[in-house]
């Protein structure tokens, strides 16, 4: 079902990316001459003690930021020097956010979370109804779409982070700790939902603490102090074997 | 697109309403804001910018004459305006009309009433049609008296006649004269020029009910009294009127070369209000645009400094809209449709406070304008376009900076944290800096020019002006209106003034043609003859008409000589009264009394038999002008004054001195009777209006500034209670976090009266001049204002503070 990556050109194509934050009198090296790429259908799990640059890798992966130096092709397109209102338009269309911290909107409602990226992209009404319908029973939260965000325990909320994240139907999920909030229990029931979007042929990128869950991915990216220090890549067997157990 | 717009609005509207003490605060600032704006908008409105409910207003233009080295003015001599209206052909015709009073027999007796006298073309030019009955139309016969007809106004009709659609062809007394009733006019129709209407319209020709002078006027070319409104022809334009109207000033300057040398009249732009010059009419808008617009100004700062604060808190928010693709422009619109919602509600509301002021505007304006005022704000097609102008402009104001600083967010950091968590930097600090700064400064400014002016007010109060008040009735008749002859006046008025003297409760009667305080000023030439009877050089100085014992009943001093007495009426031997200030003027060096004056319209000798103390004969202000006071006999006059000094209240012998009136004549209206006291503070109105009307406005700001303060503490307070918690645990005094809390905002206080107060200066400057005994840096208000505003902003800026302090240190952390 799923094709082979070499045949295929990469979603994310980075080279020789560097990133340094300056301000306040501090200047900080969070990465340095990090060359990545992810090919579509891809489980890639960013792993790395506390520091390392994990999230900020995520965050210029999904253009939340730009990189003070280096080139990065997203689907074949230049986006190294792009201005804010470009970024925002490809984040809309090709990325898929989930955050640890969920970061839904309290005054909206699960139903209307979800169907605000299609709002963005100025989707009609109507198929934004079916679309976020269709996506909200995929996540399981299709009972829940009049609730607001304080109505719904941490697992329903990262659910309705991670519908919001595939509505747009992204090039990409970006998932910075989405167990870090969740005891195991819904901690276990996020990456399970993960998984089951990646065996659909979701390309999903992970950031995560958790070595419980590192199993998950079937290619792991180690980072230390800014760089990419090793790569393992987990055989679909193997992965399969794990998650099982 | 619209479908977006929707979502917004839809959002806009669950954010207004949960966060509804918030959005109240923001609506009730931008409201007190907007208030002020929307009431001197109306009255401009009806003043200036409505249009006459006439036939077709566009064609109207205005005619101004100009005499050398004046500004044009909207007069004309009652024959230049013959003249012209016959000869020229551009105009379709020009009107003219002059607002008089006249006594008005009314059910509870006789009442002056606002008239307006106007040509008889003037209701076929205006194209007007009467609700019933008819109006007057030109005539061949113009002999004064020959066509004694009113036509009434909807109000006056209603007010009056209640209605009654039968009064077409009754009669109504005016100055004692039965007029005929031939029409009533409909609801809107105000006369020629909108806001100023009547009660009233009578021919021209009926000059002679309302002023004895009139046949005089009506022939004279020096006297300006007529107000003229003209209408193009077709296919005129106002230069082809002004080229017509030149040749016909050169003829008439040929003609009458005394009265029409240098005289020339031109036609402008239709105005509703075209006899205050225009350089004094902008100053007036310009003005009372400034200060109310300093208060917008204050409320969008109040509101821009909470909206920054509340933009830390919305930043979780924001940024996930950024980070889910939201283009920045789509955000901003979202915010500022979220701030135009608020705005258009609270103008809203400023609409209707407005209505509110403009009610108690009309109360508060002295009863004695010689025209109706109809300032009616209505929500006509301007208004509405300002009151959403204004909320426009005011969300633009107050939203704009902190929707464009609260999309400008670091999405990286921004997205990291924790919702609630404590450590979130307050951001945009410098700019809400700047809003807290500049609604002080400008507080401050409009508290001082508020404590210049009720200074100056109170000193004008304080202002001995040299007679005594309390205990003095006036009131005015003219008896000249009422048919009297010369003679049967100086009866009439003997016994008048017998049967008042004797009613119970007077002490003593005279007359004076302008009473202490009345406003009023005639002014004449005068110069003194020296030992060799030779006179010197002419001085202007203004005088009264007084009879015998006018200032002992007055209460003034005389510090030489002696007053009138009845043998001093008689022409033979005129004597005269001047007061200290004249003394001075004219006898520098040399002693007065017994000297003599000649006044130009005399070729007697005046002798002077006293010098009187300064007082305030027109005004407070007036106190040092030169006066003379001439024996009534003397100089007979109508329109005199009379004045009562009582031994009780004066107020409760109103009614007894109108009843002996009207048992010698039922007809005779009395103008303006009052009390002195009542006088006097009339006197202060404009003074006293300006000192309510800026003290509101500075205590107005000075709330919006308070409400604005204790937000904007009250927000950084809240989103620094982690970081206190954290202090508190750590062993920190309460008290020091309160003072540390403050300092903050206290240093931007302080600044901004600093800043304030240098305003003020410059205001002071202009101020001073109009204020009595007021110093352009009166100490006393440089001090007590920034005291003042500093002690309240202490408390804003405390309770916040003092509430966080007092947070149980775990219940901060644990939001954590
Ligand atoms: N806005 C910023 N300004 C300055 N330095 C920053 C900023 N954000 C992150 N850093 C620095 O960049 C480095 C990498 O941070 P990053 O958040 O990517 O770490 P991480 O690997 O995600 O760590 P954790 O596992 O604890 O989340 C850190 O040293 C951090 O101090
Ligand atoms: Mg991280």
């Amino acid at each position: 079902m799923k094709n082979k990556k070499q045949q295929l050109s990469p979603v994310i194509n980075m080279q020789n990316i560097q990133k340094h934050f300056s301000g306040n009198g501090v200047e900080t090296l969070a990465l340095s001459g990090i060359n990545l790429e992810i090919y579509p259908g891809e489980y890639t799990a960013i792993c790395g003690p506390s520091g390392c640059g994990k999230s900020t890798l995520l965050s210029l992966i999904g253009l939340l930021d730009g990189a003070s130096q280096g080139s990065y092709q997203l689907n074949g397109a230049d986006v190294s020097s792009l201005n804010l209102n470009q970024r925002s338009a490809i984040r809309n269309r090709e990325i898929g956010f989930i955050f640890q911290n969920f970061n839904l909107i309290g005054d909206l409602n699960v139903f209307k979370n979800v169907e605000l990226p299609l709002v963005y992209q100025s989707v009609p009404a109507k198929e934004r109804k079916e679309r976020v319908e269709a996506v909200l029973a995929r996540v399981g939260m299709s009972e829940r779409m009049a609730h607001f965000p304080t109505q719904l325990s941490g697992g329903q909320q990262q659910r309705t982070a991670v519908a919001r994240a595939l509505v747009t139907d992204p090039a990409i999920i970006l998932a910075d700790e989405p167990t870090g909030n969740l005891d195991s229990e819904q901690g276990n029931a996020i990456m399970s939902l993960l998984d089951k979007l990646h065996g659909e042929g979701a390309t999903i990128c992970l950031v995560t603490h958790d070595p419980r869950y590192n199993n998950y991915a079937e290619r792991q990216i180690n980072l230390l102090d800014g760089k990419i220090i090793s790569e393992n890549i987990t055989d679909s067997s193997v992965r399969l074997n794990k998650k099982s157990a | 697109m619209i479908d977006s717009l929707w979502q917004d609005i839809q959002y806009g509207f669950v954010q207004i309403t949960r966060r509804f003490k918030l959005s109240l605060a923001i609506i009730f600032c931008i409201a007190l804001g907007i208030g002020p704006n929307t009431t001197l908008f109306s009255m401009f409105n009806s003043l200036l910018l409505n249009e006459p409910a006439v036939m077709a207003p566009e064609q109207l233009v205005s005619i101004h004459k100009y005499r050398p080295g004046k500004e044009g003015l909207p007069t004309f001599t009652y024959p230049d305006l013959v003249d012209f209206n016959d000869q020229v052909s551009q105009l379709e015709g020009i009107l003219g009309f002059s607002y008089q009073s006249a006594s008005v027999s009314m059910p509870e007796g006789p009442e002056m009433l606002p008239v307006e006298m106007a040509t008889s073309n003037f209701f076929d030019l205006l194209g007007v049609q009467p609700l019933y009955g008819e109006t007057f139309h030109r005539q061949t016969s113009q002999a004064p008296g020959s066509m004694p007809v009113v036509v009434l106004s909807y109000s006056f009709w209603q007010q009056r006649f209640a209605e009654d659609k039968s009064v077409v062809g009754r009669k109504i007394k005016l100055n004692g004269s039965d007029m005929t009733i031939i029409g009533v006019m409909p609801a809107d129709f105000t006369g020629a020029l909108g806001a100023f209407g009547s009660k009233m319209w009578l021919p021209m020709v009926m000059m002679n009910i309302i002023d004895p002078d009139s046949p005089a006027r009506l022939i004279s070319r020096n006297d300006n009294w007529i107000i003229p409104v003209a209408r193009l022809a077709k296919n005129a334009t106002l230069e082809s009127v002004n080229q017509e109207m030149a040749t016909i000033d050169s003829k008439l300057q040929a003609q009458y070369p005394e009265t029409n040398e240098g005289n020339t009249h031109r036609a402008v732009p239709y105005s509703n209000i075209p006899f205050i010059p225009e350089t004094a009419r902008s100053m007036v808008v310009f003005g009372a645009s400034l200060v109310v617009g300093l208060i917008l100004l204050v409320a969008c700062s109040s509101v821009a400094a909470l909206l920054l604060s509340r933009a830390t808190e919305r930043r979780q928010e924001i940024s996930v809209r950024l980070a889910l693709g939201a283009p920045r422009y789509r955000v901003v619109r979202q915010l500022m449709i979220e701030n135009l919602m608020l705005a258009l509600v609270a103008s809203v509301v400023g609409f209707i406070f407005s209505l509110w002021a403009v009610v108690v505007f009309k109360q508060s304006l002295p009863a004695e304008i010689p025209f109706q005022l109809s300032l009616d704000p209505s929500l006509d097609a301007n208004m509405l376009l300002y009151t959403l102008g204004a909320a426009f402009l005011s969300s633009l104001l107050f939203g704009l900076v902190p929707a464009l600083q609260a999309t400008k967010t670091d999405l990286f950091s921004a997205l990291k944290e924790q919702p609630q968590a404590g450590g979130t930097q307050v951001q945009s600090s410098k700019l809400r800096s700047f809003f807290l700064i500049t609604q002080f400064s400008l507080s401050v400014f409009l508290l001082v020019i508020a404590g210049l002016t009720i200074k100056g007010l109170h000193n004008s109060v304080n202002i001995n002006p040299g007679f005594d008040a309390t205990n003095l009735l006036t009131f005015k008749t003219d008896l000249s209106l009422y048919g009297y002859l010369d003679d049967e006046k100086t009866a009439y008025s003997q016994r008048l003034n017998h049967e008042l003297a004797s009613l119970a409760g007077v002490e003593s009667v005279v007359i004076s043609r302008t009473p202490p305080m009345s406003g009023d000023k005639t002014a004449t030439l005068v110069s003194s003859f020296n030992e060799a009877m030779e006179a010197g050089e002419e001085t202007r100085t203004f005088y009264s008409i007084i009879t015998p014992g006018y200032f002992a009943t007055i209460g003034a001093k005389l510090l030489r000589g002696r007053e009138f007495t009845l043998d001093d009426q008689s022409y033979l031997s005129p004597k005269v009264i001047i007061n200290q200030a004249m003394a001075k003027t004219l006898f520098v060096g040399t002693d007065a009394m017994g000297k003599y004056l000649s006044v130009p319209s005399s070729d007697d000798a005046f002798e002077i038999i006293a010098i009187a103390e300064n007082i305030a004969n027109s005004s407070i202000g007036s106190m040092d002008e030169p006066y003379m006071y001439i024996p009534l006999g003397q100089r007979f006059d109508h329109g005199l004054v009379y004045v009562v000094r009582t031994e009780q209240d004066p107020a409760l012998l109103i009614d007894n001195v109108k009843a002996k009136i009207a048992e010698l004549n039922p007809d005779i209206a009395l103008n303006m009777i009052e009390t002195m006291t009542d006088t006097v503070s009339r006197s202060l109105f404009s003074l006293r209006a300006l000192a309510i009307a800026t003290s509101g406005l500075g205590l107005l700001a000075l709330l919006l500034a308070t409400i604005g303060t204790y937000g904007v503490v009250s927000y950084s307070v809240k989103l620094r209670q982690h970081e206190i918690g954290v202090r508190l645990s750590l062993g920190a005094q309460p008290r020091a976090l309160v003072f540390m809390l403050m300092s903050s905002g206290l240093k931007l206080i302080i600044i901004g009266c600093v800043l304030g107060l240098g305003l003020s200066f410059v205001a002071g400057e202009l101020l001073s001049p109009m204020l009595s005994g007021v110093g352009p840096r009166d100490p006393l208000v440089f001090i007590l204002v920034p005291l003042f505003m500093l002690s309240l902003s202490c408390l804003a800026i405390y309770f916040p503070a003092r509430k966080t302090s007092r947070v149980d240190p775990m219940l901060a952390l644990r939001y954590e």
